[in-house]
């Protein structure tokens, strides 16, 4: 993806909030606001928040599946189920200790990636102000020159 | 190789979301165990059609059909217990092919057929059978019990019995945050057996959307320009050639652009001066119609899994849809398209992204990153279903 992400929760808020027309009947005029600006379609930076593995981390780090008790019948499962009863009576809280850890370390790296992202959409939105800024100026060179 | 039966009311000649999630999930196990169907009829005793069950999947799968008001736990233990001794040579060795026989051909209920069948593991799927799960284990405890709910954000999920049954099966799989919402919240313990929280795993279901096929734009359409699709659902027996009410209340709201309403027996085309009605298109066709359409607007009540809508965000089409639904989530998790509560609200969107292409392209375009990543991957679902049913 070549954009950052328009987040489509603030469009429906901002329709939302937009003041309707005195007829009641004509749909809203939504204006693009700071949520949606063109300037962003020209983003060459993908948003971090979906990364791949950043997505593959919020998959995987549930790790109660893998802790499961075992299932199936017979000695073979009784057996296993034993084995399990006995790990888990010494590892288990050494095992919930990094299950949390791994779930604060996701929901911090998610927490710096929606940063860094904010932070790229502020930095590009700057520099389009900038260049604004910088065309006003070069045309109101311009008109005093010519004038 | 693992036995599985999948026991539901929604299979046979049914078309609707969950009789083709069902499949998706039969397809996705059909190559790691030998699945069977046990088809339940509805609640007269009876099925809709008379006459056996038949789909093109009755060459794939086994498909028992069973009355689902004729069920008789005390009977099926009964034959389980015969079946079971009869394999401990205190029977004939011709007496278990025979007792099986017996009682697979007489169907009494689905405790019977289950007990002749001898799976590893039951799959539940829907609301029909939520008083079972006790009368399905084998003795011995090596049967798992797994329930797919299938409610969306269904008022039944409510009911105390079905809060019960979730607590009584061994693993849950859901399909959106509305099947999550109606899981026990406070587990008694943890692991299988009564009162205990069932293991819950989600299931990205992937729905294989045809691209290639998509792009040709269908040609009747031609003729109508810009359009925006309305999904609506009109009931069986309703008359074909009526427009519903909100075909025309988006088209008279969204000015001179054209509206295609796609229900479940006809389309409906129809734009200042022209009209266009035909019979509802194969599945291919409706790919065509919701890639070139500028918006997807979905008009219809709560479904399980919002087909129509990922199929849209698979083809890069924005949707407008209903706010609590799965439909909703869908277009918020995928940033791919809009929500309403009411008509006003539906306009006001839909206005929205027509009046501006490039949120159009931006909604387009990170709803099918999001489909594609989430709900495209078609050996990932078949890991899921294998992790809930197999294990």
């Amino acid at each position: 993806m070549k954009h950052l992400p328009l987040d489509a929760r603030s469009v429906v808020d901002e329709l939302r909030s937009a003041p309707r027309p005195l007829s009641g009947v004509q749909p809203r005029t939504w204006v693009p606001s700071q949520s949606f600006d063109s300037l962003l379609e020209d983003a060459t930076v993908g948003p971090i928040v979906l990364n791949e593995h950043l997505q593959w981390l919020h998959q995987n780090w549930n790790l109660d599946g893998a802790l499961a008790r075992p299932a199936g019948g017979g000695a073979k499962g009784w057996v296993r189920r034993l084995v399990h009863r006995a790990v888990l009576a010494v590892l288990r809280p050494y095992l919930r200790q990094v299950q949390d850890c791994i779930a604060v370390m996701v929901r911090a790296v998610d927490i710096v990636a929606r940063r860094v992202d904010d932070q790229a959409a502020t930095q590009l939105r700057t520099i389009g102000a900038v260049r604004a800024d910088l065309v006003d100026f070069a045309q109101h060179v311009d008109e005093r020159l010519d004038g | 190789m693992s036995r599985v039966v999948l026991v539901t009311a929604q299979w046979g000649e049914s078309q609707g979301e969950p009789a083709a999630v069902l499949r998706l999930v039969a397809g996705a196990l059909s190559t790691r165990a030998e699945v069977e169907v046990v088809a339940l009829g509805t609640a007269g005793g009876s099925r809709t059609t008379a006459g056996p069950v038949r789909t093109r999947l009755d060459s794939v799968f086994v498909v028992h059909d069973v009355p689902a008001t004729r069920a008789d736990p005390a009977l099926a233990a009964v034959v389980r217990a015969a079946l079971e001794r009869s394999g401990s040579g205190r029977f004939p060795d011709i007496a278990g092919p025979r007792l099986a026989e017996l009682a697979g051909g007489r169907a009494q209920g689905l405790p019977e057929q289950i007990a002749v069948l001898g799976p590893d593991t039951v799959v539940l799927a829907g609301l029909e059978t939520w008083w079972l799960p006790d009368a399905l284990r084998m003795p011995g405890g090596g049967t798992r019990v797994v329930s797919l709910p299938l409610l969306g954000d269904d008022a039944m999920g409510g009911l105390p019995q079905l809060r019960a049954l979730l607590t009584e099966v061994d693993a849950v799989g859901v399909l959106s945050r509305g099947d999550t919402r109606h899981l026990p919240t406070a587990p008694a313990a943890p692991g299988p057996g009564p009162g205990s929280a069932p293991e819950v795993i989600e299931l990205d279901v992937a729905f294989a959307v045809h691209r290639n096929a998509a792009e040709s734009q269908i040609a009747e359409m031609g003729d109508f320009g810009p359009y925006v699709v309305l999904l609506t659902g009109s009931p069986p027996g309703s008359p074909g050639a009526v427009r519903s009410p909100g075909h025309d209340y988006v088209r008279r709201a969204l000015g001179p652009i054209a509206v295609a309403e796609v229900a479940a027996h006809r389309w409906s085309v129809s734009s200042p001066g022209k009209a266009l009605e035909m019979p509802a298109g194969s599945r291919t066709n409706l790919w065509r119609l919701l890639r070139h359409a500028e918006i997807c607007i979905d008009l219809r009540p709560q479904g399980i899994v919002a087909r129509e809508t990922l199929e849209s965000l698979l083809l890069g089409t924005p949707v407008v849809v209903p706010e609590g639904t799965v439909a909703a989530e869908w277009a918020e998790r995928s940033n791919g398209g809009l929500w309403y509560r009411d008509y006003r609200e539906l306009f006001d969107a839909a206005k929205a992204i027509l009046d501006h292409p490039s949120l159009r392209a931006r909604l387009g375009r990170q709803g099918r990153e999001w489909a594609r990543m989430v709900h495209g991957n078609q050996g990932r679902f078949e890991d899921q279903v294998a992790q809930l049913v197999l294990r």
